[in-house]
C-alpha cells in the first residue's frame, strides 16, 4: 500500500497511507506535486509541515483516521446547509475527541485544519469556539477569551451604530 | 506559526474561520469586542449584510437607517478617487429606503454614491421610494448599476404621467448590461397599474422581451421570486399575458417562487410549468384558499401531466394546490417536499433543521400582516389512491414535511405506502398512531428528524412493547440516526397525547438527540425518571459546553511561547509529546490486534513496535522506525506509523 511520511515541525514523522493523507486537501496537493517531480513512481513521498507540531499533527491524523470513510465535504458549502449539517453530523466520537482539549489546543487545531485543508475538522473545532461566543454579551466574550477593548473615544459607539444600520436580509 | 505570546483569539486565520460560521447576531456582538475583531469581521459582514441607506437625515430616516451623506463621510472607500478601487471589503448589498429618484435634480451626494458604489453593487433593494419618471427608473436599474445580480422592489411610488410608454423607442438607447443580471430577480409590492409600464412586473417582462427581440439580448435569469408580487395575495395569475411573456422569454430558470392565485385556471399554471419543465430544480407555489384547482378532463391534477424531470425541491404552500400525492409520479428526482397548509408555531422549533429554514417564518409573517385566518385544508395522504403510485419510486427523497390544520393520523397502510414510494427518507413530519409508528421505525431506519403530529403514539409504541407479547416490536431504538424528535408540539391540543411512563426513559436513541421537543410529561412519569431523562438527553453540543464553562482552562495558563516555536521546546515537553504519541500508537496497536489478525508484513512491523515500546521511557529519541497497523473496516487497511527522529 502506498504510504507517505508526514513530518511535524518538531521532527516527528508519521507514516500514513496515502489514501488517508489525501483526505487533507493540502497533503493531497503535496503528494501529487511529489509524484510529478519524482522519477521513481515507487518512491515514498515525504512532506514536512513546518507549522504544525507533533501533538497537533497526531490529533489531525487521528481525526482523519476516524473519519476516513465519511463523504468528503465540499469546500464551498452553502452556509445555511453547512451549519445544519455540521450540527447534525457531529458524532459522539467527535465530542469525546474534543472534550479533553483546552482552548489553546483547539486553536492550534483550527490553524492546522485550516492549513491542511481538512474541512470537517475545521468545522467542529470552529463550532466549539463558536459555542463559547453564541448568546454571549460583548463583555462575556471579552472575559471568555481574555481580550480587552481597545476602542478609543466614540469608536465603540460607532460600531454599535453600524450594526444597527445593517440587516441580514 | 503566529507570533509567540499573542492571544490566538487575535489570529486572523482563526477569527476568519470562526466568523464565517457564527450566526449574524453573534457576529454583531463580536464586532464590538475589540478593534482586531471589528476589522476581521468586515469581510463577512460587508459581504453578507445589507446596508440600509436613507437619503437624508430628515424626519423619515431614523436610527436604523444611515443617511447617505453620513455614509459617504464615514466610509473609507468613498474617499477613493476615480477610478474607485473597491476590491477589498465594501458593502455590495444596499437597501435604499425613502429615496427620491429624480435624477435630473443636481445632488452631489447621490452623484458620488452612484459613481463610487454603482459598479460594485450586486444586490439592490429599493423600498418606499419615489421614482420621478420612467427614465429615472430605467437609469437606476439599467445604467447606474452595471453589475446588478439581484433586484428587489418593494412599495415604491412611480410618478409616471404617460399612461402608455413606447417601449421600443425608449429602450433603444439604454445601455443595458443584460448578462449581468443573472442570479436572481425578486420583486414584490408592485403597483398594479396600466399595461406597458416598465415598473410593473408585466411591464418589465415586456421590456425584456422587447430587448431580446429587437436588441438580441439573451436573458440569463435563473432564479425568479415573484412570491410577493401582489400587495396581498394573488387572485388570478394574469392569464395569457404573463404566461405568454414568461414563455416567450424562456429564462433558464432553475428556481421559481410564485403565488399562483386563488382563481387561476389550471391551463395557465400548466403553461408556466411546461415552459420551465426542463430546467426547474426548485418550485415554490403558494395558493390562498379559493376553490381547488379544478381538474378537468384535459388538465388533470397538478402538475397537469407535465413531466418535471429535474425538480428536486417542491414546496406547496397554502391550500388546494393539490388534493393528493399523485403529483409524485411526474417528478422522479424529488429530494425534498413540503406540503404546508398552515404556518403555526409548531413548526418553529424544527425550522432550523429543514432545508428551507426561512420559508415558514416568511409565510407566517405574511399571514399575520394580512390577518388570514387558518387556511382551510385537505389531507393529501388520505386523498391519495396509492394504487396509482404503484410504479413510483423516489430514491432520492430525503425530506417529506406535511403540516396542515386538519392533519389526521396516517393509517399503517398509508405509512407503508409512503415508505415504499420514498424508501430513503431522512426527515419526516407525519401524523401517527402506534401502528404507523412501528412501520416508520422499521421502514425508515436512517431517519434524522421525526415529528409526529398529530400524535397518538403512547409508551407502548415508543418502546415497542405490547402487554402479553414477549418479542419486542420495532421501536424508537431502531432509529439510531435520529437527532431531532418531536411530538404533540405545544399549543396543539388536538393530539390525544400521550401517556408516557417511566419505561420510555431508558430508550437509547434519546442519548443521541440534539433536540427534543415534547409535550409536558403526563403524571405517569415520576420525578426521578424525568430527571434521569433530562440527564440522558444531552441536547446539542453548544449547550453542553456552556454548562461546562468552568472547566475551560485559563488562557493564561497555556504557554503559547513554548508551543509556537518547535526549536525552543524544552526536552521535557518534547519527551512528553513523544510519550503521548507512543501511547496513542500503542492504543491503536491494541485495537488492531483485537480487531485484525493481520498479514505477515504487519506482524513484522508490530514486532518493531514492541521493541520500541519497552525502551520508550528511557530512549524516546531512538532512530528505529516504529510501525503499526490500524484496524480498519475498509478493505485496504490504513497505516499510521511513527518514526521518531528528532534530536
Amino acid at each position: 500500500m502506498a504510504l507517505v511520511r508526514v513530518i511535524s515541525s518538531d521532527g516527528a514523522a508519521f507514516l500514513v497511507s496515502q489514501r488517508l493523507a489525501k483526505r487533507s486537501g493540502k497533503l493531497k496537493t503535496e503528494i501529487e506535486t511529489f509524484r510529478k517531480s519524482s522519477d521513481n513512481s515507487e518512491a515514498q513521498p515525504e512532506i514536512r509541515i513546518v507549522t504544525i507540531r507533533a501533538e497537533i499533527l497526531r490529533l489531525v491524523l487521528q481525526w482523519l483516521q476516524q473519519h476516513q470513510n465519511d463523504p468528503v465535504l465540499p469546500a464551498n458549502q452553502n452556509e445555511q446547509d453547512g451549519r445544519g449539517d455540521a450540527e447534525m453530523g457531529q458524532s459522539q466520537w467527535d465530542r469525546d475527541f474534543l472534550a479533553p482539549m483546552d482552548l489553546g489546543i483547539v486553536m492550534e487545531l483550527i490553524l492546522a485544519a485550516n492549513h491542511l485543508e481538512v474541512k470537517g475538522l475545521l468545522d467542529i473545532t470552529c463550532k466549539l469556539v463558536e459555542s463559547k461566543i453564541t448568546g454571549r454579551t460583548v463583555d462575556e466574550i471579552r472575559t471568555a477569551f481574555k481580550l480587552k477593548s481597545d476602542f478609543k473615544g466614540n469608536e465603540e459607539e460607532q460600531t454599535r451604530l453600524e450594526n444597527r444600520w445593517c440587516v441580514e436580509n | 506559526m503566529e507570533e509567540p505570546n499573542s492571544n490566538p483569539m487575535l489570529n486572523s486565520v482563526i477569527l476568519g474561520n470562526i466568523f464565517e460560521m457564527l450566526p449574524i447576531s453573534d457576529l454583531a456582538s463580536c464586532r464590538q469586542v475589540c478593534k482586531t475583531w471589528f476589522e476581521e469581521s468586515k469581510t463577512r459582514w460587508r459581504r453578507d449584510m445589507w446596508l440600509k441607506l436613507g437619503e437624508s437625515d430628515g424626519d423619515r430616516s431614523n436610527d436604523t437607517t444611515l443617511a447617505l451623506s453620513k455614509f459617504l463621510d464615514l466610509d473609507e472607500n468613498a474617499a477613493v478617487t476615480n477610478p474607485p478601487n473597491l476590491e477589498g471589503v465594501t458593502f455590495k448589498k444596499f437597501k435604499l429606503q425613502h429615496w427620491d429618484f429624480h435624477l435630473e435634480k443636481d445632488d452631489k451626494w447621490k452623484a458620488q454614491f452612484w459613481k463610487t458604489y454603482g459598479p460594485v453593487i450586486t444586490h439592490l433593494a429599493i423600498e418606499q421610494s419615489v421614482f420621478g419618471s420612467r427614465e429615472d427608473f430605467e437609469a437606476v436599474i439599467f445604467q447606474l448599476i452595471p453589475n446588478l445580480q439581484s433586484l428587489t422592489l418593494n412599495k415604491n411610488k412611480f410618478n409616471v404621467k404617460e399612461s402608455q410608454i413606447k417601449m421600443r423607442q425608449s429602450f433603444s438607447d439604454v445601455v443595458f448590461n443584460a448578462n449581468k443580471m443573472e442570479s436572481s430577480l425578486e420583486l414584490s409590492g408592485f403597483p398594479i397599474n396600466t399595461y406597458n409600464e416598465v415598473h410593473t412586473f408585466k411591464g418589465l417582462l415586456k421590456a425584456m422581451l422587447n430587448l431580446s427581440f429587437n436588441g438580441g439580448y439573451k436573458w440569463t435569469i435563473e432564479h425568479l421570486d415573484i412570491f410577493h408580487l401582489h400587495r396581498n395575495w394573488c387572485h388570478r395569475f394574469e392569464p395569457g399575458c404573463i404566461n405568454f411573456l414568461l414563455k416567450s422569454l424562456r429564462f433558464p430558470l432553475t428556481s421559481l417562487s410564485l403565488d399562483i392565485g386563488s382563481d387561476t385556471y389550471p391551463s395557465d399554471f400548466k403553461i408556466i410549468l411546461e415552459t420551465y419543465a426542463n430546467t426547474l430544480r426548485k418550485l415554490v407555489v403558494f395558493r390562498k384558499d379559493g376553490r381547488s384547482l379544478i381538474p378537468d378532463v384535459s388538465h388533470r391534477d397538478f402538475p397537469f401531466g407535465v413531466q418535471l424531470e429535474s425538480l428536486a425541491e417542491l414546496r406547496l404552500l397554502g391550500t388546494a394546490v393539490t388534493p393528493n400525492l399523485k403529483f409524485m409520479r411526474f417528478m422522479p428526482n424529488l429530494r425534498s417536499v413540503f406540503l404546508a397548509q398552515e404556518t403555526g408555531s409548531s413548526m418553529m422549533d424544527m425550522e432550523p433543521f429543514l432545508s428551507d429554514s426561512h420559508l415558514f417564518s416568511d409565510l407566517r409573517k405574511q399571514q399575520m400582516e394580512h390577518q388570514w385566518g387558518y387556511l382551510c385544508s385537505v389531507f393529501p395522504v388520505g386523498n391519495t389512491d396509492f394504487s396509482q403510485l404503484d410504479n413510483t419510486l423516489l430514491q432520492k427523497m430525503e425530506e417529506f414535511i406535511m403540516c396542515g390544520k386538519n392533519d389526521t393520523i396516517c393509517s399503517a397502510e398509508q405509512v407503508a405506502a409512503l415508505a415504499r414510494i420514498m424508501p430513503n427518507l431522512r426527515k419526516v413530519r407525519v401524523g401517527l398512531d402506534n401502528d404507523g409508528f412501528r412501520i416508520v421505525c422499521s421502514a425508515w431506519r436512517e431517519l434524522e428528524l421525526l415529528i409526529i403530529h398529530p400524535c397518538e403514539v403512547n409508551a407502548c409504541g415508543i418502546t415497542g412493547t405490547l402487554p402479553g407479547l414477549q418479542t419486542q416490536l420495532p421501536n424508537l431504538n431502531d432509529l439510531t440516526q435520529l437527532r431531532y424528535f418531536a411530538y404533540a408540539c405545544k399549543g396543539y391540543l388536538k393530539s390525544k397525547v400521550l401517556a408516557m411512563d417511566d419505561s420510555v426513559v431508558g430508550i437509547d436513541t434519546y442519548k443521541n438527540l440534539i433536540k427534543d421537543t415534547r409535550a409536558p410529561p403526563r403524571p405517569q412519569i415520576t420525578n426521578e425518571a424525568l430527571q434521569e431523562f433530562i440527564q440522558n438527553v444531552p441536547h446539542c453540543m453548544i449547550k453542553r459546553f456552556h454548562d461546562e464553562d468552568e472547566e475551560w482552562p485559563d488562557l493564561q495558563e497555556h504557554n503559547y511561547e513554548d508551543d509556537s516555536s518547535s526549536g525552543d521546546e524544552s526536552p521535557t515537553d518534547f519527551e512528553e509529546d513523544m510519550a503521548n504519541i507512543l501511547k496513542f500508537n500503542n492504543e491503536i496497536i491494541e485495537q488492531q490486534r483485537r480487531g485484525n489478525g493481520g498479514d505477515e508484513d504487519d506482524d513484522d512491523e508490530s514486532e518493531d513496535v514492541e521493541d520500541e515500546d519497552d525502551e520508550e521511557s528511557e530512549d524516546v529519541e531512538d532512530d528505529d522506525e516504529i510501525g503499526l497497523d490500524v484496524a480498519s473496516d475498509a478493505d485496504e487497511a490504513d497505516h499510521v506509523h511513527v518514526d521518531n527522529r528528532a534530536g
